[in-house]
């Protein structure tokens, strides 16, 4: 069971990255982010049936958690220093802030923490009746939705 | 420029993340620990807070036996006061012990040890505990009958009896409402039980990957 769980995790950790980066701007905080999912993930995969698609699954505890998540405080992340130097990868080129993928970006990072849920999985291709599983939305207020955050995605990205 | 003409963008970037390091046993170690002073710290805020919930009400008591602000004419009233006020300086030194004994087990043993031993001192505790807690309880019902005089005095011998069975089933009640939400719990026992749980199973996972 622990190894399957290692390799769904390895499988997937574009995902997992995906989650951090649009949830937390610093990276000891999606570091943070990071531990706490990676954790809910394994006490939830006891539960897991394979009823859900891995990814359906992995995205819904991930989304989740991010979305509940709240910062802890810098006393007491200082306290528990030591992260073993794994580098969470910084999707984004800090040298040309002007390329698609950052600004696709930094429009995201102004939505809300529902609106980013949405448009991730929008993002990644998933139809919406997966949507609606992770976000627990109903199959019209996902396309409603959609809509309305790629309006919104536009405005900010031409302005 | 719109959205769909970014969306190849962000398709892309599965090409870069999937380069990226796998997980390994160092990375699942941190977790764990790191999880686990989480739970230690809160524990160890949430013990500092009671802590001085305890000592305000030593001050209070304190105020009350010694300025008598309800007026007792006897001696005897002060007694329920009286033994409040020891049981919560003893529930005081055992909770700054515990502090103490928590703090020196996780300077000195690592943090799996640390946490049995204080599972141990809880296992160890348990029936001391439950007495306690009786004893404690019991003051609680003994309180109202302090103020029977000045009741008597004030309504008569019926409703001043009244008054006081009024109080003492509400305080039935409330005792009777937190038992049954489950105030007197031992959560920070069930929360390090829960975490050795995690502990386990997770140091499994960590050991498996060694092995691969």
């Amino acid at each position: 069971m622990e190894k399957d769980f290692l390799d769904i995790l390895n499988t997937h950790r574009p995902l997992l990255f995906k989650v951090c980066h649009l949830y937390c701007d610093r990276s000891e905080d999606r570091e943070d982010l990071f531990q706490e999912v990676v954790l809910q993930l394994w006490k939830s995969y006891k539960g897991f049936r394979h009823e859900a698609k891995v990814s359906t699954w992995m995205y819904r505890v991930a989304l989740n958690t991010a979305i509940t998540y709240f910062k802890k405080s810098k006393k007491e992340i200082s306290s528990f220093s030591g992260w073993p130097g794994y580098e969470i990868p910084d999707f984004l080129d800090h040298t040309e802030p002007s390329d698609q993928l950052s600004q696709l970006y930094l429009a995201i990072s102004q939505l809300d923490k529902i609106d980013k849920s949405v448009i991730l999985l929008y993002l990644e291709e998933k139809s919406y009746e997966e949507i609606s599983e992770v976000t627990g939305l109903s199959h019209s207020n996902v396309g409603v939705r959609i809509n309305r955050i790629k309006t919104k995605l536009t405005n900010l990205i031409n302005k | 420029m719109e959205l769909e003409n970014l969306k190849s963008a962000w398709v892309s970037l599965d090409k870069k993340l999937e380069k990226s390091a796998l997980f390994n046993d160092q990375l699942i170690d941190f977790i764990v620990n790191n999880q686990s002073l989480n739970t230690i710290e809160k524990m160890k805020k949430q013990n500092q807070w009671l802590f001085l919930i305890l000592i305000v009400e030593l001050l209070a008591l304190g105020a009350i036996l010694v300025g008598n602000p309800f007026d007792f004419n006897y001696a005897v009233q002060y007694l329920p006061f009286a033994f409040l006020t020891i049981i919560i300086f003893i529930a005081a030194v055992r909770l700054y012990t515990f502090q103490k004994r928590m703090n020196a087990d996780l300077a000195s043993h690592p943090l799996l040890t640390a946490i049995q031993n204080l599972l141990n001192y809880f296992k160890e505790n348990k029936s001391a505990e439950r007495w306690f807690g009786i004893i404690s309880l019991s003051i609680g019902f003994l309180v109202p009958w302090s103020f029977l005089p000045q009741k008597i005095e004030r309504y008569g011998v019926v409703r001043g009896i009244l008054d006081i069975v009024i109080m003492l089933s509400v305080t039935a009640v409330i005792y009777f409402l937190a038992f049954r939400f489950g105030a007197f719990k031992n959560r920070n026992k069930e929360k390090l039980e829960q975490y050795l749980r995690e502990w386990n199973e997770l140091k499994a996972l960590s050991n498996q990957i060694n092995n691969v």
